[in-house]
């Protein structure tokens, strides 16, 4: 102890600020934390997870590095009934963590109501409405079906999806074609041009790409989100460039396989109105590599963070199947003209799977322009990033950011970190307006709440507890081998 | 051999910037000699025969600030340059009150701050433990000024700081000067050789002023925290403190403050004292002389006895003396009581103390048992009884104002005076009071106004009690230096204004309070 | 302990809490600006804004509350301080900055002043002028000073100015004494300036002691000392009018008057002023005091060196 008085004294300050004014001022280093209480985590579990430190960080290690190592390939289109695991013909997926009907938001009950017009379900939107409420569909998360969907992210069984695999452990990730902006399906649209959009992407667009990808053999998604973040997009909220990358890769594939040259204009031309194409690649790229690492035991790593517009939903590697769920808070946006954070939805859809893979709001560095949407400085877009290293597992490997002096993006939210540090993970993304089918209304950024992840976290904590505990199993939760300690019996 | 200067036109650094400066260039690698200076003519004159002036210096006037640099090579030169140009703008953005970036976790703030060695730690009472632990996990010594810390995490933490060598200060620990460096509500004393343990925040302040304005310094002033002594947390950190400064070099006299520590405690104190090699002053609050005596420790019954002592040891003067100046202070009080025991109404006999040091409270007490044997305190010491009501004084009443009852949900009174400020006029209103002690603190954290917030309301007393045709007297105490940031001559000479009985210490304003009631109690 | 951040009943308006009695009316321009003072310059004359641990002082406006960076000018008028668009109202009565109010004990003197010159060297930073009171006194030729190790160079040619200045002024011509001390040495206002305002104030003391009006000498050393820095001017200024910031007036009138050493208790504060400023201050009035030792009674003997140091 006594070493401390040979030394220069510097000081971490955590609380009142004049301590740290009253130091500085007498020629003292210190320096002021910044501290926020950590989230809510009973003493116990604070405890179990102390004592299993190891064991998580090592199953954190195992599945970030599968995460990491994922190879996500876009190697086909299919109709979804056909290819999603457990869709029924009464089944009707939707973005976030499961819910039902009546507790649906407006966006996300439109977006029902036009799939169930889509599908010839129903004929009005009375008649869907009713439908929907009867109980005769089966609504479910498109999570739990190797699924994602942007927004409303509602799938039914004769859409046409894009089928990604991760060449790497096998698995697969599935997500609908992106319609484009404005009136449309995901933003809770379903008038006759909505559904007459959809019939065309249906018998023109899924065709006319199936047969390209078939053509080319595969797209490599991992190579063109790497080039597109040396690009200024970070794709989630800004996905030009990638979109203008996979335009280019399939473009002659499109010419040539297309029976009609005025269909394959049609198409190239659909595909470069739409500047968000590429989003509906990126998120299953994300599920197909964070779907591999589900079921690492012990591991705190987030495999899903999902809106479904009422409800945010978590899942974690180690914790199974089970959804840790709060309410979904607004986001702080920028409005388009004539809209206000009155009009604005909770956050919604399965898009933050691009944050949970390390893009989107973890690679906003890349992307300063979608600063400007809330007001921010270039600084601020860097600053969100450099904060995220402190609740991420790793640093990519390929997903890299130039004014980071190529740094990994972050990647791998350690829910544990999430906890004890207080700092929740930043999400960039876009606002719906919360009445049906008027669209998008701005366009910000959001801090996904404690809740979820305080639930989850204390679920962890009380699974290695029970671990622990059971009888004739004597758990070593450091990892060391065999010793007993002294003085217990046999 | 390379000579490099600049000339900066325009700008003022103080002092201690260019102090700084001067100092830090000559640190930097290859760098022979180096001085930062007003380019007057005697300066350059001192350049030249130092053989640092430079060309560039010719055309100076006294306004400028002259840089000159000698290094072995022309890059070193430049880069120790650069380096200064660095502190100084440095020094520029701390006067403009430049926030910077702030981390926002732990792993964050020792990234920024690389090779920091302590943290002070006040947040709310129940992440403070949590906090507490994550910092001595990264090797970090602790002071935890937060209370409402569970005693299981007390012992928890002293217990790990203890077995590697890790300070824990507190939690309850409002005071510590480590390396001259205020912690939390600290005074700014001189800087010597006495090294002080305290369990008593408010005590740890009294001594160390006191030591300070008695002409030595304090090398090391750590706190302990309430708790420490009893039973349960067994004086770890007092102990483990004890030890530390026994080894200091530059500690030459130990000085110990603290209620009587549990007996266990007391003997591992006698212990830790044979064959220290160093003197020991203890002031244990309220206990028998030779409690302390017995342990080879020279005792003191108050803190003002206890620093003046120490004080005495590190100067080399006579312990006599000290008690002697003391007695004699004493007997003057005496005359005094005695002058102004005539002036109060019949019916007028009660002292009420109010305090915003639970060690003050308890030293007043300890004091005023002398001259009464029957008193009540929110924090009673023997034989004194329990306050039932504390917002109502009964006889003889010493309040300790920083008690949880007065502070849930408000600031504490150091800071805020308006709890003791609506007492005082309570207590004036009260037929039987005569006499109102009280403590003002100073130091950082403390009140920076503390005359203007306090003197009106004493004024308002005495004029109320006046009205009523009794006099109110006003004993206090201003614990503090010259060089804390709320101006103690300015301080004093506002509360003499309004009339106070100002005391160097407040076991002399206790001292004065007794002997006015023992004149009255007939 | 709650949040301890919050006054209930403060307001963020800035009070002023001390007005210096040299503060005169007119317009004032910001000149320097430091983390507890702002200087405003205005026809020669300083008035400066200063935080509460700075105190009162002749030319100081003590304000309670944050100091406002922003302002670039200040004016004084009739009882108010402009500020800002606002007027601050001026508390009456000043800051009386002068000593007239203490009679001195010649005794006392005596006594305080030879206990601060054995404990000022322990009290003050060695960075500071002190050195000059330890080595045998100031009249000896350049000591033999040595410092460990690099970097001595420039601190060396230094120490050999400083005391070849003071063998100058108490021993061989005032007037070359003063000019090598005048802005000599490290600090904003340069140790060598505050060590002539400590040989002014102790003029002032040497005058009250003897009942000899030193008024005379007083203006010839500060019209040498004079320089082209504004600050020191304005110390300088005010040092020879015998007004006195709160510290070295609390000190000067324990010196005179005070026994059991509240004037070591109160040099003790002076040296808190700066980073040496306050040592170098007290160390030129120690020595003058000591030099001049003799001129304090009306039979003293005179100094070797210009006659207008009087001691008849």
């Amino acid at each position: 102890m006594k070493t401390i008085f040979q030394s220069e004294l510097k000081v971490v300050n955590i609380g009142l600020e004049s301590f740290q004014q009253a130091l500085a001022a007498s020629g003292c280093q210190a320096v002021q934390l910044d501290w926020r209480p950590p989230l809510a985590l009973s003493e116990k579990d604070r405890r179990t997870l102390a004592l299993h430190r190891g064991a998580i960080d090592k199953a954190n290690k195992k599945a970030v590095d599968i995460v990491l190592n994922g190879k996500p390939f876009l190697v086909g289109l299919e109709k979804a009934v056909d290819v999603l695991p457990g869709m029924r013909k009464n089944s009707v997926f939707h973005a976030g963590p499961p819910i039902g009907w009546e507790r649906m938001c407006g966006p996300m009950r439109g977006a029902v109501i036009g799939a169930l017009l889509y599908e010839g379900l129903a004929r009005t939107p009375e008649e869907a409405e009713g439908l929907a409420s009867s109980g005769a569909v089966a609504f479910s998360p498109c999570h739990e079906h190797g699924a994602v969907g942007p927004m409303a992210g509602v799938i039914s069984p004769s859409m046409p999806v894009y089928v990604v695999k991760n060449e790497e452990h096998g698995n697969h990730a599935y997500c609908t074609l992106n319609e484009g902006l404005g009136k449309v399906l995901r933003y809770g649209a379903y008038g006759p041009e909505v559904i007459e959009r959809l019939r065309w992407m249906a018998e023109v667009l899924y065709p006319a790409l199936a047969r390209a990808v078939a053509k080319v053999g595969r797209v490599d998604l991992k190579n063109i989100i790497a080039q597109a973040l040396n690009m200024g997009d970070e794709v989630h909220n800004r996905n030009r460039a990638a979109t203008s990358l996979f335009y280019r890769a399939l473009a002659p594939a499109i010419v040539r396989t297309c029976p009609q040259p005025e269909r394959a204009a049609q198409v190239l031309e659909f595909i470069n109105s739409n500047d968000h194409s590429f989003l509906n690649l990126s998120m299953p790229a994300s599920k197909a590599c964070l779907d591999a690492a589900r079921g690492v035991k012990d591991s705190s790593l987030v495999v899903a963070m999902a809106r479904n517009g009422t409800d945010f939903g978590v899942r974690l590697a180690g914790t199974g199947d089970r959804w840790f769920t709060g309410p979904a808070p607004v986001p702080d946006a920028l409005f388009f003209p004539g809209f206000t954070k009155e009009d604005a939805n909770p956050d919604i859809g399965d898009s933050a799977i691009t944050e949970t893979n390390g893009l989107g709001g973890f690679a906003i560095a890349a992307s300063p322009a979608i600063v400007q949407f809330v007001g921010g400085t270039s600084k601020d877009a860097l600053d969100y990033t450099l904060q995220m290293y402190e609740i991420s597992a790793a640093e990519n490997n390929v997903y890299r950011i130039p004014s980071l002096d190529f740094r990994g993006t972050p990647t791998g939210i350690d829910a544990v970190k999430v906890v004890e540090k207080g700092i929740l993970p930043f999400i960039d993304t876009g606002v719906a307006h919360k009445k049906p089918g008027i669209g998008q209304v701005g366009a910000g950024v959001v801090s996904a709440p404690a809740e979820p992840f305080e639930r989850a976290v204390a679920a962890l904590a009380r699974s290695l507890d029970r671990a622990t505990r059971r009888p004739g199993r004597q758990r070593r939760p450091e990892g060391r081998p065999g010793r007993r300690p002294l003085g217990r019996g046999r | 051999m390379v000579i490099k200067g600049t000339l900066s036109k325009g700008k003022y650094y103080d002092s201690v910037t260019l102090m700084a400066v001067a100092r830090k260039l000559s640190a930097c690698e290859g760098v022979l000699d180096a001085a930062a200076v007003m380019g007057t003519d005697s300066n350059k004159a001192i350049l030249k025969a130092s053989g640092l002036l430079s060309g560039r210096f010719a055309a100076s006037s006294d306004a400028d600030l002259l840089i000159a640099v000698k290094a072995s090579t022309e890059a070193l030169a430049s880069t120790a340059m650069a380096r200064a140009e660095e502190l100084l703008k440095a020094g520029k953005k701390k006067d403009a009150g430049g926030k910077g970036v702030r981390p926002r976790s732990l792993e964050a703030a020792l990234e920024s701050l690389p090779g920091a060695n302590m943290a002070v730690i006040s947040v709310a009472g129940k992440y403070a433990a949590d906090e507490a632990m994550a910092c001595l996990r990264r090797g970090l010594h602790v002071m935890i000024f937060s209370d409402n810390v569970p005693l299981e995490r007390e012992v928890e933490l002293k217990r790990f700081g203890a077995a590697r060598g890790l300070m824990v200060m507190g939690p309850d620990c409002g005071t510590a000067i480590i390396n001259g460096a205020p912690l939390a509500f600290a005074n700014v004393v001189r800087r010597g050789d006495i090294g002080v343990v305290s369990a008593a925040g408010t005590g740890l302040q009294e001594v160390a002023c006191a030591v300070s304005n008695a002409g030595a310094g304090i090398s090391q002033a750590l706190g302990t925290g309430g708790r420490d002594v009893k039973k349960d947390v067994g004086g770890i950190m007092f102990l483990q403190g004890l030890k530390a400064l026994l080894q200091d070099s530059r500690t030459k006299v130990v000085l110990l403050v603290s209620k009587p520590p549990h007996p266990d405690v007391v003997a591992k104190i006698g212990r830790a004292l044979r064959g220290a090699g160093k003197p020991v002053v203890a002031v244990f609050m309220g206990a028998e002389p030779e409690l302390v005596a017995s342990l080879g420790a020279f005792p003191a019954v108050t803190l003002e006895e206890a620093a003046l002592l120490a004080a005495g040891l590190s100067l080399g003067e006579k312990p006599g003396a000290v008690l002697g100046g003391l007695l004699r202070r004493q007997d003057e009080l005496a005359k005094t009581a005695e002058r102004l025991a005539a002036g109060f109404a019949k019916g007028q006999r009660y002292c009420r103390g109010l305090f915003c040091g639970g060690t003050f409270c308890a030293e007043a007490q300890v004091v005023f048992r002398r001259y009464a044997s029957r008193a009540r305190s929110n924090a009673p010491v023997a034989p004194f009884l329990d306050l039932r009501d504390s917002w109502k004084s009964v006889g003889h009443s010493f309040v300790d104002l920083g008690a949880d009852e007065f502070t849930q949900g408000r600031p504490h009174p150091m800071i805020d005076y308006s709890v003791r400020n609506r007492r005082i006029l309570q207590e004036a209103a009260d037929p039987e009071v005569a006499v109102l002690q009280l403590d003002v603190v100073l130091g950082h954290g403390s009140n920076p106004t503390p005359a203007s917030d306090l003197a009106p309301a004493i004024r308002d007393g005495v004029a109320l009690a006046k009205k009523a045709g009794r006099h109110l007297a006003v004993v206090a105490t201003v614990t503090g230096t010259d060089l804390d940031p709320q101006n103690k001559a300015g301080v004093e000479a506002a509360l003499r204004k309004a009339g106070v009985l100002l005391q160097p210490s407040n076991a002399s304003a206790s001292v004065l309070a007794g002997e006015i009631v023992r004149r009255l109690g007939r | 302990m709650s949040d301890t951040r919050l006054l209930p009943g403060r307001t963020l308006d800035v009070l002023v809490s001390s007005v210096g009695d040299a503060v005169r009316p007119g317009r004032y321009v910001l000149h320097s600006s430091f983390a507890s003072a702002l200087n405003f310059l205005g026809g020669g004359r300083l008035v400066s804004l200063v935080s509460p641990r700075v105190g009162p002082g002749p030319a100081n406006v003590v304000l309670d509350g944050p100091l406002p960076r922003g302002a670039s000018s200040l004016a004084v008028e009739g009882g108010g301080l402009g500020l800002d668009g606002r007027v601050l109202p001026l508390p009456s009565p000043p800051y009386r900055s002068t000593l007239d109010g203490v009679s001195p004990e010649r005794a006392r003197v005596e006594v305080n002043l030879r206990r601060l010159s054995e404990r000022l060297p322990a009290m003050a930073p060695v960075e500071s002028l002190v050195f000059l009171l330890g080595d045998g006194g100031p009249c000896e030729a350049g000591g033999g000073e040595v410092g460990p190790g690099r970097g001595q160079a420039w601190a060396r040619a230094a120490r050999d100015w400083m005391r070849r200045a003071c063998g100058e002024l108490f021993g061989g011509s005032l007037a070359a004494g003063v000019r090598m001390l005048r802005g000599a040495g490290r600090g904003l206002t340069p140790a060598g300036d505050d060590f002539l305002c400590g040989v002014l104030a102790a003029l002032d003391v040497v005058g009250r002691v003897s009942g000899r009006d030193r008024r005379p000498a007083r203006g010839e050393v500060c019209r040498l000392a004079l320089g082209g820095n504004p600050l020191s001017n304005a110390f300088l200024r005010l040092s020879r009018d015998g007004r006195y910031h709160h510290r070295h007036k609390g000190f000067l009138e324990a010196l005179m008057a005070d026994g059991e050493g509240a004037a070591l208790r109160r040099a003790g504060g002076v040296l808190g002023v700066g980073a040496t400023s306050g040592a170098d201050w007290l160390t030129g009035f120690t020595l003058s005091m000591e030099r001049w030792r003799g001129s304090w009674s009306s039979r003293g003997r005179c100094p070797k060196g210009s006659t207008t140091i009087p001691s008849r």
